[in-house]
């Protein structure tokens, strides 16, 4: 070949390592080594991360002022009305409390256990998205664990948990799928990702913009009604039978520090295609 | 210690590009950081500092950003040789600073077609014009114009650009 004149050993080399490393990296062995690693440069990512996040961050801020000063506006409102409802749930719960000790039922959900995780680098690329936290198998993370926000919103998966860190698949990463449906109604269908945004595909039923998706809990990957994004616009006419539907995330990833794994949950099934 | 150093500034590379390019992006795209630091390895250092140095990058960045090794190594192992055939004579009437631009293009195209090719074999569901419109074009664009801020800069500083086509032994 002509334009490998110079380099068809080197070329040929590099081939055969990728062969042996994609042989040898399917087996597992490279896991520790590559726990190792991290663990190493992990003050590394930490000080790279510490510099330049505070820049991004401002031209962030920068480019979305005005959205910002809308959004805040509209919290001001929202938390308002969240106090209000706030209080009268607390009158609820605890008549629910006395009714529960009045007929003796024990309440609680084992499927509650939760560890919190340090976020220590994000993977965004085009087609990825992924977090590694600061937590694996020896804090009791198994591959296959649900991993939500602080506030319980439905983050991603544990698709490589290590010793002492672990890799989580976002839901907007472009290999993500998840069941999801419209929060008090019967409408839903597949939360996918591409990467950077996600979409509500195969829907059956009425969805408007506005509506809280949350987690179905079909196929037993995902613990149902965790919170997962908000129908921010719908594609296709009435006719359509499958309309297009893009949803906003309501957790801001490129913020997020700490997440929870809920460590209790097991998927029914649970297969890898990393 | 020359090495040592090419060694640090790989491993450097391989964690920006898992902790800084993410918080820049641009219309979805990231920039390619493994590439253009290779690219400039090959024209200020030489040929030889990227044949060792591409696995040792591969590798680093497969263990930060926990994709597969090889993978990487083929989504950067064409830059030596298109930069070899674009060096021949007649072969396109460019200077090195283009020259070192047109391998950047063409090896950006190729790392994230494949890429792309690998995460909808694991499960993507995606559409061929949003690769291109949205990861492949935006994505050349930003290592196009970080190449060339970075080229300058080496330049401006005295580094003489040098063959990426390897020499022959000789005595």
């Amino acid at each position: 070949m002509l334009i490998f004149t110079r380099y068809t050993y080197w070329a040929g080399a590099m081939v055969a390592l990728a062969v042996f490393f994609g042989v040898v990296g399917r087996t597992g062995a490279l896991e520790p080594v590559q726990d190792v690693f991290l663990r190493a440069t992990g003050p590394l990512e930490d000080g790279l991360s510490a510099t330049f996040r505070p820049v991004a961050g401002f031209l962030d801020d920068v480019r979305d002022l005005d959205r910002l000063q809308g959004e805040n506006r509209d919290l001001l409102v929202e938390n308002e009305t969240l106090r209000n409802e706030i209080a009268a749930l607390q009158g609820d719960a605890l008549r629910i409390a006395d009714l529960e000790a009045a007929l003796n039922i024990t309440s609680g959900d084992p499927s509650a256990e939760r560890l919190a995780a340090g976020v220590m680098s994000r993977t965004q690329g085009p087609l990825t998205s992924q977090l590694r936290i600061d937590k694996g198998t020896n804090d009791g993370i198994a591959e296959g664990n649900v991993v939500i926000s602080v506030q319980g919103t439905l983050l991603g998966t544990v698709t490589r948990a290590l010793a002492s860190s672990s890799f989580v698949r976002l839901v907007m990463d472009s290999r993500s799928s998840v069941a999801g449906q419209v929060l008090g109604s019967t409408a839903d269908g597949i939360v996918k990702g591409d990467g950077r945004d996600m979409s509500f595909s195969l829907v059956e039923g009425d969805v408007n913009v506005g509506d809280t998706i949350v987690t179905s809990g079909l196929g037993g990957t995902y613990p149902p009604d965790l919170r997962i994004g908000e129908v921010s616009e719908v594609l296709g006419d009435l006719q359509d039978p499958f309309p297009r539907v893009r949803l906003d995330p309501t957790v801001r990833i490129s913020t997020t520090r700490t997440v929870l794994v809920i460590t209790s949950f097991v998927p029914d099934r649970f297969q890898l295609d990393n | 210690m020359r090495a040592a150093l090419i060694a640090f500034v790989l491993l450097l590379t391989a964690l920006a590009q898992v902790t800084v390019a993410p918080l820049f992006p641009v219309s979805g795209a990231v920039v390619e950081l493994p590439l253009i630091v290779l690219l400039l390895l090959a024209v200020f250092v030489g040929p030889t500092a990227v044949m060792a140095g591409l696995p040792v990058l591969a590798l680093c960045l497969s263990f930060a950003a926990n994709i597969e090794f090889e993978w990487l190594l083929l989504a950067y192992l064409p830059i030596l040789p298109i930069a070899s055939w674009i060096e021949r004579p007649r072969a396109l009437p460019l200077n090195r600073y283009a020259q070192t631009l047109s391998i950047a293009l063409a090896v950006g195209i190729w790392a994230r077609a494949l890429l792309a090719t690998v995460a909808m074999a694991s499960g993507a569901d995606l559409a061929i014009v949003f690769v291109v419109t949205d990861v492949i074009l935006p994505g050349m664009l930003l290592d196009g114009a970080l190449l060339s801020f970075a080229y300058l800069a080496c330049r401006s500083v005295g580094w003489e650009a040098r063959s990426m086509e390897l020499q022959r032994a000789g005595f």
